[in-house]
This record gives C-alpha cells, sequence and structure tokens, in this order.
C-alpha cells in the first residue's frame, strides 16, 4: 500500500524518468534508478512504499518467473526428454518428462506429443530459474496437472496480487460471489472452473476493472458491487 | 528472404469456449456475429505529412501517413503517378513481431491495401501526372501498425483511404521540360471509398472482424473489399479450408450490406474535412 496520502483517491502514475523519491529515506526496489541522492522510476507504474522500500509497480508487464510460483501454461512444442511450455513470459519454460507425474510413464517413441498434445493448458510450479537455461517447471504436487475443462482468461501479470487481493480477500469475494471456483496463475493467467457463459462474461468484467482501475482505492468494494449489481 | 512465422499457439479452453460460444451465436467479447468493433478514427494525425489518419478498431490501432514526392514515372504508364503501399509491423504492436526486413505477414498486407486503393481507382493516377514520360507525382502511403488486436487488412484499407481523402499536394508550374514548386496546394480527390470486409470461419460458421484470438483460432480468413457501386474489387484468403460456391455468393452479398455500413461510419468524418 502506498502510504503518502490515505486521503487521496487515486495512487499518482509516475513515468521512467520522473522522481520517486530521495535515497535518504527509501530503499531502492523494483523498477527504480538510483542517481545519487535522487530516484527515478523507470517505468510507467505506480509507486509503493513498503517500510523502507519503495518500488514502482509497472502498469502493464510481462511475467518474470520466480522459483515457488504457481503457473498455468500452455504446451508448445513436445521436445527431446520433455515439453516447452509457453508462461507468457519472455522466456519459454521447459517442462521435463520427469516433472510430468508421479507415476511412471511408459514412453514409446512417438508417444511424447500425444501424451501432451500441442495447446494443453497445465498448471505448474517454477522448479528452477537460471541465466543459463528456461526455467523448469513441475506438474508433481497437489492440484497441478492437465486442465481439460474450464475457461482461461488472461490478466497483465502485474495486476495478479491486486486481483487475489490481501491475503486473498478479493479472490474469495469473486468465489464467493460468482460461485465458481478460480485459479490464479502467478503469470497473468486466470482459469474458471465454469463453462456458463454468463458468469465468465462477469468475470470478464471484473479482470478489465481491475486491470483499468487497480491505481485507484476501494477496488475491492467496487468489484463487490459490480458482482452484486447484476444477479447471476 | 522471409520465413513463413509460425501462427501463436492458442489453448485448447481458448478454443473451446470459442466454438461453444459460437454455437450459441455469441462471441467471446458479446458482440454479435456480423458485428463491428467500434472504429476511432482521427484525421490529420501528423502534421508534417502531407496526408495522415489514426485509425482504432477496438484495440486494434493503425496509423497511415502519406508522403508526396515528385518522381519519374514508370516506363509502361508515362502519364499516371506513382502509388506505393507499404506497412510496418511495429514490434511494440505484438510480441509475434520481429524487427528486421519486412515479413511475409507485411508485405501481403502492403499488397492487399494496394491493391483494393488501385482497383477500385479511389485514387485517378492519371491525375497526377505533371509532365508526361518526366515529371508524375509519387504517393507513398506508409501504414504503421500500433498495437495488434486481429484484423489488421480492414483497418489499414480504413486507415489509409482516409489518410488519402485528407492528402495535399503542392502544386507545380511548368517550364518548358521543368518544373518549379509553388506555394499552394490543391487536394487529392478521392473518385471511390472502398472498404474491406474480412471473416474468419470456423468449420460452417463465420464472423466479421475478427480479434486477436478468433484469428488464431479461425480455419481461414476471407477479405474483400467493396467499391462504392457495390462491386468488388479485392478479395483475398489466408488460410487453408473451403467453402462452398453458394457460401461464397451468401458471402458476397452480406459484403455489400456490411459494406454500406461500414463506409458509413469509416469515412464520415472525410466529407466534412476541407
Amino acid at each position: 500500500m502506498y502510504q503518502g496520502n490515505e486521503q487521496q483517491k487515486q495512487r499518482p502514475i509516475v513515468v521512467p524518468g520522473e522522481p520517486v523519491g530521495e535515497s535518504r529515506f527509501y530503499i531502492p526496489g523494483s523498477n527504480t534508478l538510483k542517481i545519487s541522492d535522487r530516484m527515478f522510476a523507470t517505468t510507467v507504474g505506480i509507486v509503493r512504499v513498503d517500510g523502507k522500500r519503495l518500488d514502482v509497480i509497472s502498469l502493464k508487464s510481462f511475467y518474470q518467473p520466480k522459483i515457488g510460483d504457481l503457473v498455468i501454461g500452455i504446451v508448445k512444442e513436445p521436445n527431446i526428454g520433455g515439453w516447452t511450455v509457453d508462461i507468457n513470459s519472455p522466456f519459454l519454460a521447459f517442462l521435463p518428462l520427469s516433472e510430468y507425474s508421479e507415476k511412471r510413464i511408459r514412453l514409446s517413441r512417438d508417444s511424447i506429443g500425444r501424451i501432451l498434445e500441442i495447446g494443453t493448458v497445465i498448471t505448474g510450479v517454477i522448479k528452477d530459474v537460471s541465466i543459463f537455461s528456461s526455467p523448469v517447471i513441475t506438474m508433481k504436487g497437489k492440484g497441478l496437472g492437465i486442465v481439460s475443462s474450464g475457461t482461461l482468461l488472461n490478466i497483465t501479470a502485474s495486476k495478479v496480487p491486486r486481483i487475489i487481493g490481501k491475503k486473498g480477500s478479493m479472490l474469495s469475494v469473486i468465489e464467493r460471489m460468482t460461485g465458481v471456483k478460480l485459479t490464479v496463475g502467478q503469470n497473468g493467467r486466470i482459469i474458471v472452473h465454469t463453462e456458463d457463459s454468463n458468469i465468465v462474461a462477469k468475470i470478464r468484467e471484473v479482470i478489465e476493472m481491475v486491470e483499468r482501475e487497480s491505481h485507484i482505492y476501494g477496488l475491492t468494494e467496487r468489484v463487490e458491487a459490480l458482482l452484486a449489481g447484476r444477479k447471476l | 528472404m522471409s520465413i513463413t512465422e509460425q501462427r501463436p499457439i492458442i489453448s485448447k479452453l481458448e478454443k473451446q469456449e470459442l466454438y461453444r460460444l459460437l454455437a450459441e451465436g455469441k462471441r467471446v467479447d458479446g458482440r454479435g456475429l456480423l458485428q463491428y468493433r467500434n472504429l476511432n478514427v482521427q484525421l490529420n494525425y501528423i502534421e508534417k505529412a502531407e496526408g495522415s489518419a489514426l485509425v482504432e478498431l477496438g484495440n486494434t490501432k493503425i496509423l497511415a501517413a502519406v508522403k508526396v514526392g515528385v518522381a519519374l514515372p514508370f516506363a509502361d504508364t508515362p502519364n499516371e503517378g506513382i502509388l506505393i503501399v507499404n506497412a510496418e509491423l511495429v514490434p511494440l504492436a505484438s510480441p509475434v513481431f520481429e524487427p528486421g526486413p519486412p515479413s511475409e505477414e507485411s508485405i501481403s498486407l502492403a499488397r492487399y491495401v494496394d491493391r483494393s486503393i488501385r482497383e477500385s481507382k479511389a485514387v485517378d493516377l492519371s491525375s497526377l501526372c505533371i509532365i508526361p514520360g518526366r515529371s508524375v507525382y509519387s504517393l507513398y502511403v506508409d501504414l504503421y501498425i500500433l498495437d495488434y488486436d486481429g484484423n489488421l487488412i480492414d483497418a489499414s484499407v480504413i486507415a489509409s483511404v482516409n489518410a488519402l481523402g485528407t492528402t495535399k499536394l503542392p502544386k507545380y508550374s511548368v517550364e518548358g521540360q521543368s518544373i518549379k514548386k509553388l506555394d499552394e496546394y490543391f487536394k487529392l480527390e478521392l473518385k471511390d471509398l472502398p472498404v474491406s470486409i474480412t471473416y474468419a470461419f470456423f468449420g460452417d460458421k463465420y464472423v466479421v472482424d475478427p480479434c486477436l484470438n478468433e484469428e488464431y483460432a479461425s480455419d481461414f480468413t476471407i477479405s474483400m473489399t467493396v467499391k462504392s457501386d457495390d462491386r468488388f474489387c479485392a478479395i483475398q484468403k489466408n488460410g487453408g479450408g473451403m467453402i462452398s460456391p453458394r457460401g461464397f455468393l451468401e458471402l458476397l452479398d452480406k459484403s455489400i450490406a456490411l459494406g454500406k455500413e461500414l463506409r458509413s461510419i469509416a469515412y464520415s468524418k472525410l466529407s466534412g474535412n476541407g
């Protein structure tokens, strides 16, 4: 939370090169640049101060993989010993055969493309990230695996914390008011576990609202009003 | 040499949703099957260019600008001006656009727009001759794709025609075999207002003005350019797939009706532009 001025209805948007603070008071965080004792934004975004740390949260971003993140991937192509997976990031992830499942799989020569077909949606966890090779993901674990039904929605990756909310508050509001479970990947993909087009359309509206207005205070209340406004 | 780019992969879940909604006669963004997205046109967007227009079709954004010069005519058309269309797929518009030499997609887009303008005779090229065989006006239409959310073709045709409609040409005085630029300008007359209609096909169903996901998930797309007199001057099909002769004729009728509607919206600002 930006603790500057609580009275302010809207968090200030900064542009690259704009001074955001002095390094005497803050520790430079992400998307900031320290020059002598001043700090500047390096991207278009909103300023967030957490204790002494000052970050600029970009308004739009691609996903930067981090170990332990739950991601929703799309199988791009079968490869030797695994699959390349699109995780909505500048980097393509790799899913090795050994991380596919707890169960043993029998692999004849040509069946790797049939175990996971191109375009299949999977949920996985980032297992390893290094600067030398692609991020590795694993499908081993509770709740991970192939997603064969539901609807896939997208949100810009920097807005994922807003759709989850503080301790999952926003997510629980959406789930409670629509009666549908959601799986939110850190990489900006969301699976709505329903195929009812009316509910999906409503959740799309919510996502659009979060993308558009997340820098304005009282987002959860507005989302609640949006969902309650028209009864399902 | 350019290589044919791979189409980005669309997930099975998104594809399933598209087909599920189509079966109900709906679309992902809530439009009707034969409904265009919001169209917004801004004329004279660039001051320094002789003519320009910014077109937003939903989230697709295209800037068209016209540069006017004087050049030697082509040997086979000594009495005609030169029209060249070039499309630039700027990497900032989409992750699938890469910097470097023009891709197949950008050449195909530029050629289609060129064909739509040239074959509809929207610009009377013979009126752009200054000295036959020696000096003619050259019009360079440059298209910059700034945001890509499907249906570049329709937006590009609208942007180019609007940009040409705002173009002002400098006057030249002829003295023997030489020409001299005067400080006067005249407006380029458009003889026709062509519009392109693009359909995306999913099996036996089709939608008009596909958004990005629809474009990726579709079997193929067909674009048709209709002139003001309801004649067609360009048709192009992208991707593999078939359409029955009866279905094709039906499509022609639909295009004429849709073309009328789109033309009145797309070029409404041109008539008021002095």
